[in-house]
Protein backbone atom coordinates (compact mmCIF):
# COMPACT_ATOMS: atom_id res chain seq x y z
CA UNK A 1 0.00 0.00 0.00
CA UNK A 2 1.16 3.52 -0.82
CA UNK A 3 2.67 4.97 2.39
CA UNK A 4 1.09 8.41 2.01
CA UNK A 5 -2.27 6.86 1.38
CA UNK A 6 -1.87 4.66 4.42
CA UNK A 7 -0.96 7.60 6.65
CA UNK A 8 -4.15 9.37 5.61
CA UNK A 9 -6.12 6.23 6.45
CA UNK A 10 -7.04 5.58 2.83
CA UNK A 11 -7.52 2.01 1.63
CA UNK A 12 -7.72 0.76 -1.96
CA UNK A 13 -10.93 -1.20 -2.42
CA UNK A 14 -12.33 -3.13 -5.34
CA UNK A 15 -16.06 -3.77 -5.32
CA UNK A 16 -18.41 -5.20 -7.91
CA UNK A 17 -21.46 -3.00 -7.62
CA UNK A 18 -24.55 -4.00 -9.55
CA UNK A 19 -22.31 -5.99 -11.90
CA UNK A 20 -19.73 -3.26 -12.56
CA UNK A 21 -16.24 -3.44 -11.06
CA UNK A 22 -15.18 -0.26 -9.23
CA UNK A 23 -11.69 0.41 -7.90
CA UNK A 24 -11.83 3.10 -5.26
CA UNK A 25 -9.77 4.67 -2.53
CA UNK A 26 -11.82 5.12 0.59
CA UNK A 27 -11.04 6.04 4.17
CA UNK A 28 -10.79 2.98 6.42
CA UNK A 29 -13.80 4.26 8.41
CA UNK A 30 -16.03 4.96 5.41
CA UNK A 31 -19.13 2.83 5.47
CA UNK A 32 -20.46 1.04 2.42
CA UNK A 33 -23.57 3.23 2.75
CA UNK A 34 -21.54 6.44 2.33
CA UNK A 35 -19.43 4.86 -0.40
CA UNK A 36 -22.53 4.02 -2.43
CA UNK A 37 -24.21 7.37 -1.94
CA UNK A 38 -21.33 9.83 -1.94
CA UNK A 39 -18.56 8.16 -3.91
CA UNK A 40 -20.69 6.46 -6.52
CA UNK A 41 -23.80 8.65 -6.61
CA UNK A 42 -26.07 5.69 -5.92
CA UNK A 43 -28.59 7.43 -3.68
CA UNK A 44 -31.19 4.68 -3.75
CA UNK A 45 -29.74 3.16 -0.57
CA UNK A 46 -31.22 5.22 2.24
CA UNK A 47 -29.69 6.57 5.44
CA UNK A 48 -31.97 5.71 8.33
CA UNK A 49 -30.81 5.44 11.92
CA UNK A 50 -27.14 4.73 11.21
CA UNK A 51 -27.03 2.20 14.07
CA UNK A 52 -28.47 -0.98 12.59
CA UNK A 53 -31.87 -0.39 14.15
CA UNK A 54 -34.07 0.21 11.10
CA UNK A 55 -32.92 -1.71 8.00
CA UNK A 56 -33.32 1.22 5.55
CA UNK A 57 -29.74 0.78 4.33
CA UNK A 58 -30.09 -2.94 3.50
CA UNK A 59 -28.12 -4.12 0.45
CA UNK A 60 -27.10 -7.57 -0.79
CA UNK A 61 -23.47 -8.51 -0.25
CA UNK A 62 -22.57 -11.68 -2.15
CA UNK A 63 -26.31 -12.35 -2.32
CA UNK A 64 -26.95 -11.96 1.42
CA UNK A 65 -28.93 -9.12 2.94
CA UNK A 66 -26.81 -6.95 5.20
CA UNK A 67 -26.74 -3.43 6.61
CA UNK A 68 -24.52 -1.00 4.73
CA UNK A 69 -24.45 1.49 7.66
CA UNK A 70 -22.52 -0.93 9.87
CA UNK A 71 -20.26 -2.24 7.09
CA UNK A 72 -16.97 -0.57 6.23
CA UNK A 73 -16.35 -0.52 2.49
CA UNK A 74 -12.82 -1.77 3.16
CA UNK A 75 -14.16 -4.90 4.80
CA UNK A 76 -16.12 -5.98 1.72
CA UNK A 77 -13.15 -5.64 -0.64
CA UNK A 78 -13.48 -8.12 -3.50
CA UNK A 79 -17.18 -8.78 -2.87
CA UNK A 80 -20.21 -8.10 -4.95
CA UNK A 81 -22.84 -5.61 -3.83
CA UNK A 82 -26.39 -5.22 -5.13
CA UNK A 83 -28.19 -2.00 -4.38
CA UNK A 84 -31.71 -1.03 -5.42
CA UNK A 85 -30.34 0.50 -8.66
CA UNK A 86 -29.15 -2.97 -9.72
CA UNK A 87 -32.34 -4.97 -9.33
CA UNK A 88 -34.34 -4.17 -12.45
CA UNK A 89 -33.41 -5.80 -15.75
CA UNK A 90 -33.43 -2.77 -18.06
CA UNK A 91 -37.00 -1.51 -18.20
CA UNK A 92 -38.30 -4.68 -16.53
CA UNK A 93 -38.69 -4.32 -12.81
CA UNK A 94 -37.57 -7.19 -10.58
CA UNK A 95 -40.48 -9.47 -9.54
CA UNK A 96 -40.18 -8.22 -5.95
CA UNK A 97 -40.42 -4.59 -7.14
CA UNK A 98 -43.48 -5.52 -9.21
CA UNK A 99 -45.10 -7.21 -6.21
CA UNK A 100 -44.49 -4.11 -4.05
CA UNK A 101 -46.15 -1.97 -6.71
CA UNK A 102 -49.12 -4.31 -7.07
CA UNK A 103 -49.73 -4.42 -3.32
CA UNK A 104 -48.76 -0.81 -2.61
CA UNK A 105 -46.15 -2.03 -0.13
CA UNK A 106 -45.18 1.52 0.83
CA UNK A 107 -46.51 4.94 1.67
CA UNK A 108 -43.76 7.57 1.84
CA UNK A 109 -41.32 5.16 0.18
CA UNK A 110 -38.26 5.95 2.29
CA UNK A 111 -37.81 2.44 3.67
CA UNK A 112 -38.79 0.81 0.36
CA UNK A 113 -35.33 0.19 -1.18
CA UNK A 114 -34.27 -1.55 2.04
CA UNK A 115 -37.52 -3.51 2.22
CA UNK A 116 -37.18 -4.67 -1.39
CA UNK A 117 -33.53 -5.66 -1.05
CA UNK A 118 -34.35 -7.47 2.20
CA UNK A 119 -37.18 -9.38 0.50
CA UNK A 120 -34.94 -10.19 -2.47
CA UNK A 121 -32.24 -11.54 -0.15
CA UNK A 122 -34.85 -13.61 1.66
CA UNK A 123 -36.17 -15.01 -1.62
CA UNK A 124 -32.69 -16.00 -2.74
CA UNK A 125 -31.86 -17.79 0.47
CA UNK A 126 -35.11 -19.20 1.76
CA UNK A 127 -35.18 -22.17 -0.60
CA UNK A 128 -38.05 -23.25 -2.80
CA UNK A 129 -41.10 -24.65 -1.10
CA UNK A 130 -40.55 -28.27 -0.12
CA UNK A 131 -36.92 -28.38 -1.13
CA UNK A 132 -34.87 -26.31 1.23
CA UNK A 133 -31.13 -26.55 0.56
CA UNK A 134 -29.91 -28.75 3.41
CA UNK A 135 -26.40 -27.99 4.61
CA UNK A 136 -24.31 -31.07 5.48
CA UNK A 137 -24.62 -31.77 9.18
CA UNK A 138 -21.63 -33.91 10.03
CA UNK A 139 -17.98 -33.03 9.64
CA UNK A 140 -16.44 -29.61 9.03
CA UNK A 141 -17.97 -27.97 6.00
CA UNK A 142 -15.23 -27.35 3.43
CA UNK A 143 -15.04 -23.64 2.56
CA UNK A 144 -15.51 -24.06 -1.18
CA UNK A 145 -18.37 -26.54 -0.98
CA UNK A 146 -20.54 -24.41 1.26
CA UNK A 147 -24.14 -24.15 0.14
CA UNK A 148 -25.77 -20.77 -0.27
CA UNK A 149 -27.01 -19.67 3.12
CA UNK A 150 -30.34 -21.18 3.93
CA UNK A 151 -32.95 -19.02 5.65
CA UNK A 152 -35.93 -21.38 5.79
CA UNK A 153 -39.18 -19.42 5.70
CA UNK A 154 -42.70 -20.78 5.65
CA UNK A 155 -45.24 -19.33 3.25
CA UNK A 156 -47.44 -17.88 5.96
CA UNK A 157 -48.05 -14.25 6.89
CA UNK A 158 -46.52 -14.68 10.33
CA UNK A 159 -43.37 -16.40 9.00
CA UNK A 160 -42.92 -13.68 6.36
CA UNK A 161 -43.51 -10.93 8.94
CA UNK A 162 -40.78 -12.41 11.14
CA UNK A 163 -38.41 -12.86 8.16
CA UNK A 164 -38.99 -9.21 7.20
CA UNK A 165 -38.75 -7.90 10.78
CA UNK A 166 -35.34 -6.34 10.17
CA UNK A 167 -36.97 -3.50 8.22
CA UNK A 168 -38.96 -0.86 10.05
CA UNK A 169 -41.68 1.07 8.18
CA UNK A 170 -42.70 4.24 9.99
CA UNK A 171 -45.81 4.57 7.80
CA UNK A 172 -46.89 1.14 8.95
CA UNK A 173 -47.37 -0.45 5.52
CA UNK A 174 -46.53 -3.83 7.02
CA UNK A 175 -49.69 -5.66 5.91
CA UNK A 176 -49.13 -4.69 2.27
CA UNK A 177 -45.40 -5.46 2.51
CA UNK A 178 -46.13 -8.96 3.82
CA UNK A 179 -48.67 -9.49 1.02
CA UNK A 180 -46.13 -8.40 -1.59
CA UNK A 181 -43.35 -10.63 -0.26
CA UNK A 182 -45.67 -13.60 0.12
CA UNK A 183 -46.87 -13.18 -3.45
CA UNK A 184 -43.30 -12.91 -4.78
CA UNK A 185 -42.41 -16.10 -2.91
CA UNK A 186 -45.44 -17.98 -4.21
CA UNK A 187 -44.72 -16.85 -7.76
CA UNK A 188 -41.19 -18.15 -7.45
CA UNK A 189 -42.42 -21.44 -5.95
CA UNK A 190 -44.82 -21.82 -8.90
CA UNK A 191 -41.97 -21.36 -11.38
CA UNK A 192 -39.58 -23.66 -9.51
CA UNK B 1 -5.19 5.15 10.83
CA UNK B 2 -4.57 1.80 9.22
CA UNK B 3 -6.80 -0.98 7.97
CA UNK B 4 -5.38 -4.46 7.76
CA UNK B 5 -6.82 -7.89 7.09
CA UNK B 6 -5.48 -10.52 9.47
CA UNK B 7 -4.45 -13.71 7.70
CA UNK B 8 -3.04 -15.64 10.64
CA UNK B 9 -4.12 -15.81 14.26
CA UNK B 10 -0.67 -14.48 15.20
CA UNK B 11 -1.44 -11.32 13.19
CA UNK B 12 -4.61 -10.77 15.20
CA UNK B 13 -2.84 -11.40 18.52
CA UNK B 14 -0.06 -9.03 17.56
CA UNK B 15 -2.54 -6.39 16.39
CA UNK B 16 -4.61 -6.62 19.55
CA UNK B 17 -1.51 -6.45 21.80
CA UNK B 18 -0.44 -3.29 20.02
CA UNK B 19 -3.77 -1.57 20.60
CA UNK B 20 -5.60 -2.23 17.32
CA UNK B 21 -9.38 -2.53 17.31
CA UNK B 22 -10.45 -5.95 16.07
CA UNK B 23 -13.33 -6.00 13.63
CA UNK B 24 -15.47 -9.09 13.07
CA UNK B 25 -19.01 -8.54 11.75
CA UNK B 26 -18.83 -4.95 12.98
CA UNK B 27 -22.43 -4.76 14.20
CA UNK B 28 -21.36 -3.84 17.71
CA UNK B 29 -18.00 -2.17 17.25
CA UNK B 30 -18.88 -0.03 14.18
CA UNK B 31 -21.94 1.20 16.07
CA UNK B 32 -19.70 2.22 18.99
CA UNK B 33 -17.41 4.04 16.54
CA UNK B 34 -20.42 5.89 15.11
CA UNK B 35 -21.29 6.93 18.68
CA UNK B 36 -17.72 8.13 19.23
CA UNK B 37 -17.20 5.61 22.04
CA UNK B 38 -14.55 3.57 20.22
CA UNK B 39 -11.85 5.54 18.46
CA UNK B 40 -9.59 3.14 16.61
CA UNK B 41 -5.95 3.92 15.92
CA UNK B 42 -5.80 0.86 13.71
CA UNK B 43 -8.45 -1.55 12.47
CA UNK B 44 -7.72 -5.24 12.07
CA UNK B 45 -10.31 -7.18 10.12
CA UNK B 46 -10.75 -10.76 11.31
CA UNK B 47 -13.07 -12.41 8.78
CA UNK B 48 -10.05 -13.21 6.61
CA UNK B 49 -8.74 -15.57 9.33
CA UNK B 50 -10.79 -18.52 8.11
CA UNK B 51 -12.16 -19.19 11.60
CA UNK B 52 -15.70 -19.61 10.27
CA UNK B 53 -16.02 -23.37 10.60
CA UNK B 54 -18.77 -25.48 12.18
CA UNK B 55 -17.40 -28.85 13.13
CA UNK B 56 -19.55 -31.73 14.34
CA UNK B 57 -17.05 -34.09 15.90
CA UNK B 58 -17.41 -37.89 15.74
CA UNK B 59 -17.98 -37.98 19.53
CA UNK B 60 -21.01 -35.68 19.11
CA UNK B 61 -19.47 -32.44 20.31
CA UNK B 62 -19.77 -29.26 18.24
CA UNK B 63 -16.97 -26.76 17.78
CA UNK B 64 -17.75 -23.43 16.17
CA UNK B 65 -15.15 -20.96 14.91
CA UNK B 66 -15.51 -17.52 16.45
CA UNK B 67 -15.91 -15.90 13.01
CA UNK B 68 -18.85 -18.10 11.93
CA UNK B 69 -21.88 -15.94 11.19
CA UNK B 70 -24.81 -16.31 13.55
CA UNK B 71 -27.27 -17.04 10.73
CA UNK B 72 -25.13 -19.88 9.40
CA UNK B 73 -24.85 -21.53 12.81
CA UNK B 74 -28.54 -21.10 13.61
CA UNK B 75 -29.57 -22.73 10.30
CA UNK B 76 -26.86 -25.40 10.28
CA UNK B 77 -28.88 -28.62 10.33
CA UNK B 78 -26.53 -30.28 12.85
CA UNK B 79 -26.91 -27.38 15.26
CA UNK B 80 -30.65 -26.99 14.71
CA UNK B 81 -31.30 -30.72 15.21
CA UNK B 82 -28.94 -31.47 18.08
CA UNK B 83 -28.66 -28.13 19.90
CA UNK B 84 -32.02 -26.54 19.06
CA UNK B 85 -31.81 -24.28 22.12
CA UNK B 86 -28.86 -22.48 20.53
CA UNK B 87 -30.54 -22.04 17.13
CA UNK B 88 -33.74 -20.83 18.80
CA UNK B 89 -31.89 -18.28 20.95
CA UNK B 90 -29.82 -16.94 18.04
CA UNK B 91 -32.90 -16.57 15.83
CA UNK B 92 -34.66 -14.59 18.57
CA UNK B 93 -31.91 -11.97 18.45
CA UNK B 94 -31.50 -8.84 16.32
CA UNK B 95 -32.69 -9.15 12.68
CA UNK B 96 -31.93 -11.40 9.68
CA UNK B 97 -29.61 -8.74 8.24
CA UNK B 98 -27.69 -8.39 11.51
CA UNK B 99 -27.47 -12.17 11.98
CA UNK B 100 -25.96 -12.44 8.48
CA UNK B 101 -23.21 -10.05 9.59
CA UNK B 102 -22.77 -10.80 13.29
CA UNK B 103 -20.29 -13.48 14.24
CA UNK B 104 -20.74 -16.03 17.01
CA UNK B 105 -17.59 -14.72 18.73
CA UNK B 106 -18.48 -11.04 18.32
CA UNK B 107 -21.86 -11.72 19.90
CA UNK B 108 -20.19 -12.94 23.10
CA UNK B 109 -17.99 -9.84 23.16
CA UNK B 110 -20.64 -7.19 22.45
CA UNK B 111 -20.88 -4.38 24.99
CA UNK B 112 -23.85 -3.59 27.20
CA UNK B 113 -26.80 -1.62 25.75
CA UNK B 114 -27.04 0.55 28.93
CA UNK B 115 -28.19 3.94 27.65
CA UNK B 116 -25.75 5.93 29.81
CA UNK B 117 -22.89 3.76 28.58
CA UNK B 118 -23.92 4.63 25.02
CA UNK B 119 -24.27 8.35 25.76
CA UNK B 120 -20.89 10.00 25.42
CA UNK B 121 -22.01 13.00 27.50
CA UNK B 122 -22.96 10.86 30.47
CA UNK B 123 -20.62 9.58 33.18
CA UNK B 124 -20.26 5.81 33.24
CA UNK B 125 -17.91 3.63 35.30
CA UNK B 126 -17.81 0.98 32.63
CA UNK B 127 -16.72 3.42 29.95
CA UNK B 128 -14.64 5.69 32.19
CA UNK B 129 -13.79 4.03 35.52
CA UNK B 130 -14.36 6.34 38.48
CA UNK B 131 -16.66 8.74 36.62
CA UNK B 132 -19.80 7.46 38.34
CA UNK B 133 -22.90 5.50 37.44
CA UNK B 134 -26.10 7.48 36.77
CA UNK B 135 -28.06 4.22 36.50
CA UNK B 136 -27.70 3.62 40.24
CA UNK B 137 -29.79 6.75 40.87
CA UNK B 138 -32.43 5.87 38.30
CA UNK B 139 -33.68 2.36 38.92
CA UNK B 140 -35.31 0.84 35.86
CA UNK B 141 -36.22 -2.54 34.47
CA UNK B 142 -33.31 -2.46 32.02
CA UNK B 143 -30.79 -2.97 34.80
CA UNK B 144 -29.41 -6.00 36.60
CA UNK B 145 -31.42 -7.71 39.30
CA UNK B 146 -28.58 -10.10 40.12
CA UNK B 147 -24.83 -9.69 40.62
CA UNK B 148 -24.99 -5.90 40.92
CA UNK B 149 -22.16 -3.83 42.33
CA UNK B 150 -22.02 -0.28 43.62
CA UNK B 151 -20.07 0.60 40.48
CA UNK B 152 -22.23 -0.79 37.70
CA UNK B 153 -25.60 -2.49 37.27
CA UNK B 154 -25.55 -3.03 33.50
CA UNK B 155 -26.84 -6.26 31.97
CA UNK B 156 -25.25 -8.37 29.27
CA UNK B 157 -27.79 -8.61 26.44
CA UNK B 158 -26.77 -11.68 24.41
CA UNK B 159 -29.44 -14.31 23.72
CA UNK B 160 -26.86 -16.66 22.22
CA UNK B 161 -24.71 -16.52 25.37
CA UNK B 162 -27.68 -17.39 27.59
CA UNK B 163 -28.32 -20.54 25.54
CA UNK B 164 -24.63 -21.44 25.39
CA UNK B 165 -24.27 -21.18 29.18
CA UNK B 166 -27.32 -23.42 29.54
CA UNK B 167 -25.56 -25.91 27.25
CA UNK B 168 -22.42 -25.74 29.46
CA UNK B 169 -20.34 -24.42 26.56
CA UNK B 170 -16.73 -23.32 26.84
CA UNK B 171 -14.58 -20.93 24.82
CA UNK B 172 -11.00 -21.25 23.64
CA UNK B 173 -8.96 -18.08 23.48
CA UNK B 174 -5.38 -17.51 22.47
CA UNK B 175 -2.85 -14.85 23.39
CA UNK B 176 0.93 -14.56 23.31
CA UNK B 177 1.43 -17.38 25.81
CA UNK B 178 -0.82 -19.85 24.03
CA UNK B 179 -4.39 -21.08 24.11
CA UNK B 180 -6.62 -21.64 27.12
CA UNK B 181 -10.16 -22.92 27.49
CA UNK B 182 -12.65 -21.37 29.90
CA UNK B 183 -16.21 -22.43 30.79
CA UNK B 184 -18.36 -19.74 29.21
CA UNK B 185 -20.18 -19.02 32.46
CA UNK B 186 -16.90 -18.02 34.10
CA UNK B 187 -15.71 -16.12 31.04
CA UNK B 188 -18.14 -13.26 31.79
CA UNK B 189 -17.19 -11.10 34.77
CA UNK B 190 -19.45 -9.46 37.31
CA UNK B 191 -18.82 -5.71 37.66
CA UNK B 192 -17.44 -5.75 41.25
CA UNK B 193 -14.66 -3.18 41.44
CA UNK B 194 -13.73 -3.59 37.79
CA UNK B 195 -16.86 -2.51 35.90
CA UNK B 196 -14.80 -1.72 32.79
CA UNK B 197 -14.03 -5.42 32.31
CA UNK B 198 -16.87 -7.40 30.72
CA UNK B 199 -15.04 -10.67 30.36
CA UNK B 200 -11.89 -12.60 31.00
CA UNK B 201 -10.26 -11.93 27.60
CA UNK B 202 -6.79 -10.47 28.19
CA UNK B 203 -5.53 -7.51 26.16
CA UNK B 204 -3.49 -9.78 23.89
CA UNK B 205 -6.11 -12.52 23.53
CA UNK B 206 -8.29 -13.43 20.58
CA UNK B 207 -11.39 -15.61 20.79
CA UNK B 208 -10.87 -18.72 18.66
CA UNK B 209 -13.79 -21.08 19.11
CA UNK B 210 -16.81 -22.17 21.09
CA UNK B 211 -17.16 -25.76 22.22
CA UNK B 212 -20.44 -27.48 23.07
CA UNK B 213 -20.04 -30.97 24.55
CA UNK B 214 -21.87 -34.06 23.27
CA UNK B 215 -23.67 -34.37 26.65
CA UNK B 216 -25.56 -31.18 25.81
CA UNK B 217 -26.97 -32.60 22.57
CA UNK B 218 -30.55 -33.78 22.08
CA UNK B 219 -31.96 -32.26 25.26
CA UNK B 220 -35.55 -31.06 25.63
CA UNK B 221 -35.12 -27.33 25.50
CA UNK B 222 -36.74 -23.93 25.09
CA UNK B 223 -35.67 -20.31 24.89
CA UNK B 224 -38.24 -17.76 26.04
CA UNK B 225 -37.51 -14.10 25.38
CA UNK B 226 -39.74 -11.39 26.82
CA UNK B 227 -39.53 -8.06 25.00
CA UNK B 228 -41.43 -4.94 24.04
CA UNK B 229 -42.22 -6.09 20.52
CA UNK B 230 -42.22 -9.46 18.86
CA UNK B 231 -38.96 -9.12 16.95
CA UNK B 232 -35.80 -7.03 16.38
CA UNK B 233 -35.36 -5.89 19.97
CA UNK B 234 -33.32 -6.88 22.99
CA UNK B 235 -34.84 -8.89 25.83
CA UNK B 236 -36.25 -7.41 29.01
CA UNK B 237 -35.63 -10.87 30.45
CA UNK B 238 -35.16 -14.30 28.96
CA UNK B 239 -34.79 -17.91 30.05
CA UNK B 240 -32.95 -20.83 28.49
CA UNK B 241 -33.96 -24.23 29.79
CA UNK B 242 -32.53 -27.63 28.85
CA UNK B 243 -33.86 -30.82 30.42
CA UNK B 244 -33.36 -34.54 30.05
CA UNK B 245 -36.49 -36.45 30.92
CA UNK B 246 -36.29 -40.18 31.51
CA UNK B 247 -39.45 -42.09 32.37
CA UNK B 248 -41.17 -38.94 33.52
CA UNK B 249 -38.30 -37.90 35.77
CA UNK B 250 -35.91 -35.00 35.24
CA UNK B 251 -32.39 -36.45 35.08
CA UNK B 252 -30.64 -33.31 33.85
CA UNK B 253 -31.67 -29.69 34.29
CA UNK B 254 -30.07 -26.48 33.18
CA UNK B 255 -31.87 -23.18 33.81
CA UNK B 256 -30.22 -19.90 32.84
CA UNK B 257 -31.68 -16.38 32.75
CA UNK B 258 -30.61 -13.66 30.31
CA UNK B 259 -30.53 -9.84 30.53
CA UNK B 260 -30.79 -9.96 34.32
CA UNK B 261 -27.09 -9.57 35.20
CA UNK B 262 -23.71 -8.80 33.70
CA UNK B 263 -23.57 -12.43 32.66
CA UNK B 264 -26.09 -15.16 31.88
CA UNK B 265 -27.40 -16.05 35.34
CA UNK B 266 -27.72 -19.70 36.30
CA UNK B 267 -30.63 -20.59 38.57
CA UNK B 268 -28.76 -23.28 40.50
CA UNK B 269 -31.37 -23.74 43.22
CA UNK B 270 -34.09 -24.14 40.62
CA UNK B 271 -32.04 -26.79 38.85
CA UNK B 272 -31.58 -28.77 42.09
CA UNK B 273 -35.25 -28.41 42.93
CA UNK B 274 -36.43 -30.27 39.84
CA UNK B 275 -33.57 -32.71 39.45
CA UNK B 276 -34.42 -36.38 40.03
CA UNK B 277 -38.04 -35.58 40.66
CA UNK B 278 -41.18 -35.98 38.61
CA UNK B 279 -42.06 -32.95 36.49
CA UNK B 280 -45.26 -31.50 37.94
CA UNK B 281 -46.93 -28.08 37.93
CA UNK B 282 -45.91 -27.70 41.57
CA UNK B 283 -42.20 -28.46 41.03
CA UNK B 284 -42.05 -26.13 38.02
CA UNK B 285 -43.79 -23.31 39.93
CA UNK B 286 -41.44 -23.89 42.87
CA UNK B 287 -38.38 -23.83 40.55
CA UNK B 288 -39.53 -20.57 38.91
CA UNK B 289 -40.03 -18.98 42.34
CA UNK B 290 -36.54 -20.06 43.41
CA UNK B 291 -35.08 -18.56 40.20
CA UNK B 292 -35.93 -15.03 41.32
CA UNK B 293 -34.91 -15.55 44.95
CA UNK B 294 -32.41 -12.87 45.93
CA UNK B 295 -33.30 -10.56 43.04
CA UNK B 296 -32.81 -6.83 43.71
CA UNK B 297 -36.28 -5.64 44.69
CA UNK B 298 -37.37 -2.03 44.38
CA UNK B 299 -40.69 -0.87 42.91
CA UNK B 300 -39.06 -0.27 39.51
CA UNK B 301 -37.74 -3.84 39.26
CA UNK B 302 -40.91 -5.62 40.43
CA UNK B 303 -42.19 -5.90 36.86
CA UNK B 304 -38.92 -7.25 35.56
CA UNK B 305 -38.76 -9.82 38.37
CA UNK B 306 -42.28 -11.01 37.51
CA UNK B 307 -41.41 -11.25 33.82
CA UNK B 308 -38.21 -13.17 34.61
CA UNK B 309 -40.17 -15.68 36.66
CA UNK B 310 -42.74 -15.98 33.87
CA UNK B 311 -39.97 -16.59 31.32
CA UNK B 312 -38.47 -19.38 33.45
CA UNK B 313 -41.84 -21.03 34.01
CA UNK B 314 -42.81 -20.85 30.34
CA UNK B 315 -39.40 -22.20 29.26
CA UNK B 316 -39.71 -25.11 31.72
CA UNK B 317 -43.12 -26.06 30.33
CA UNK B 318 -42.09 -25.65 26.71
CA UNK B 319 -38.92 -27.66 27.21
CA UNK B 320 -40.82 -30.41 29.02
CA UNK B 321 -43.62 -30.58 26.47
CA UNK B 322 -41.35 -30.51 23.43
CA UNK B 323 -42.12 -26.94 22.40
CA UNK B 324 -45.75 -26.79 23.58
CA UNK B 325 -46.82 -24.10 26.02
CA UNK B 326 -48.75 -24.83 29.18
C1 LIG C 1 -30.07 -3.11 16.31
C2 LIG C 1 -29.40 -4.26 16.97
C3 LIG C 1 -30.17 -5.22 17.64
C4 LIG C 1 -29.57 -6.29 18.26
N1 LIG C 1 -30.34 -7.19 18.92
C5 LIG C 1 -29.76 -8.22 19.55
C6 LIG C 1 -30.53 -9.18 20.27
O1 LIG C 1 -31.76 -9.11 20.31
N2 LIG C 1 -29.89 -10.19 20.90
C7 LIG C 1 -28.52 -10.31 20.87
O2 LIG C 1 -28.00 -11.25 21.45
N3 LIG C 1 -27.76 -9.43 20.21
C8 LIG C 1 -28.35 -8.40 19.55
N4 LIG C 1 -27.58 -7.49 18.89
C9 LIG C 1 -26.14 -7.56 19.04
C10 LIG C 1 -25.47 -8.28 17.90
O3 LIG C 1 -25.86 -9.62 17.92
C11 LIG C 1 -23.98 -8.11 18.12
O4 LIG C 1 -23.67 -6.78 17.80
C12 LIG C 1 -23.15 -9.03 17.26
O5 LIG C 1 -23.39 -10.36 17.56
C13 LIG C 1 -21.69 -8.73 17.41
O6 LIG C 1 -20.95 -9.55 16.54
P1 LIG C 1 -19.98 -8.92 15.44
O7 LIG C 1 -19.32 -10.03 14.73
O8 LIG C 1 -20.72 -7.95 14.60
O9 LIG C 1 -18.96 -8.21 16.41
P2 LIG C 1 -18.07 -6.90 16.22
O10 LIG C 1 -18.91 -5.71 16.34
O11 LIG C 1 -17.21 -7.02 15.02
O12 LIG C 1 -17.15 -7.07 17.48
C14 LIG C 1 -17.64 -6.98 18.81
C15 LIG C 1 -16.44 -6.90 19.77
O13 LIG C 1 -15.75 -8.12 19.82
C16 LIG C 1 -14.40 -7.99 19.40
N5 LIG C 1 -14.10 -9.22 18.65
C17 LIG C 1 -14.88 -9.76 17.67
N6 LIG C 1 -14.40 -10.97 17.31
C18 LIG C 1 -13.31 -11.20 18.09
C19 LIG C 1 -12.42 -12.31 18.23
N7 LIG C 1 -12.53 -13.41 17.48
N8 LIG C 1 -11.42 -12.21 19.15
C20 LIG C 1 -11.29 -11.10 19.91
N9 LIG C 1 -12.11 -10.04 19.83
C21 LIG C 1 -13.12 -10.08 18.94
C22 LIG C 1 -14.33 -6.70 18.64
O14 LIG C 1 -13.07 -6.11 18.73
C23 LIG C 1 -15.40 -5.88 19.36
O15 LIG C 1 -14.86 -5.33 20.52
C24 LIG C 1 -28.16 -6.42 18.22
C25 LIG C 1 -27.38 -5.49 17.54
C26 LIG C 1 -27.98 -4.41 16.92
C27 LIG C 1 -27.13 -3.42 16.20
S1 LIG D 1 -24.84 0.68 34.76
FE1 LIG D 1 -22.70 0.33 34.18
S2 LIG D 1 -22.71 0.72 32.01
FE2 LIG D 1 -24.57 1.73 32.82
S3 LIG D 1 -23.95 3.81 33.41
FE3 LIG D 1 -23.65 2.56 35.20
S4 LIG D 1 -21.49 2.00 35.05
FE4 LIG D 1 -22.09 2.64 33.01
Amino acid sequence: MDLQMEAAGMVPVTLTINGTVHSLEVHALTTLLITLREHLGLNGTKIGCGHGQCGACTVLIDGQRRLSCLTFAASVHGKSVTSIEGLADGPNLHPVQQAFLRHEGFQCGYCTPGQILSATGLLRNCGRLGREPVPPSLGAVPRAARPLLSEPCGRTRSAVAEAMSGNICRCGAYEQIVSAVLEAMELEDAHA
Amino acid sequence: MMFERAEFIEDAIHAKSSGATLLAGGTSVVDLMQLGLEIPSKLTYLETLGLDFIEHQPNGAMVVGSLCHQSRLAHDSGCAERFPLLSEAILSGASPQIRNMATVGGNLLQRTRCSSFRDFASPCNKRKPGSGCPALEAPARGYAIFGRSENCIATFPSDQATALVALHASVTVRGRVGPRTIPLEQFFLLPGDTPHRDNDLACDEVLLSIHVAAESANLNSAYVKIRDRQSYVFAIASAAVALRIEQGRVTFASIVMGSVAARPWRATESESAILNGPATDETFEHAARLAIKGAHRVPETEGKIRLTKAAVLEALYRAYRGGQSR
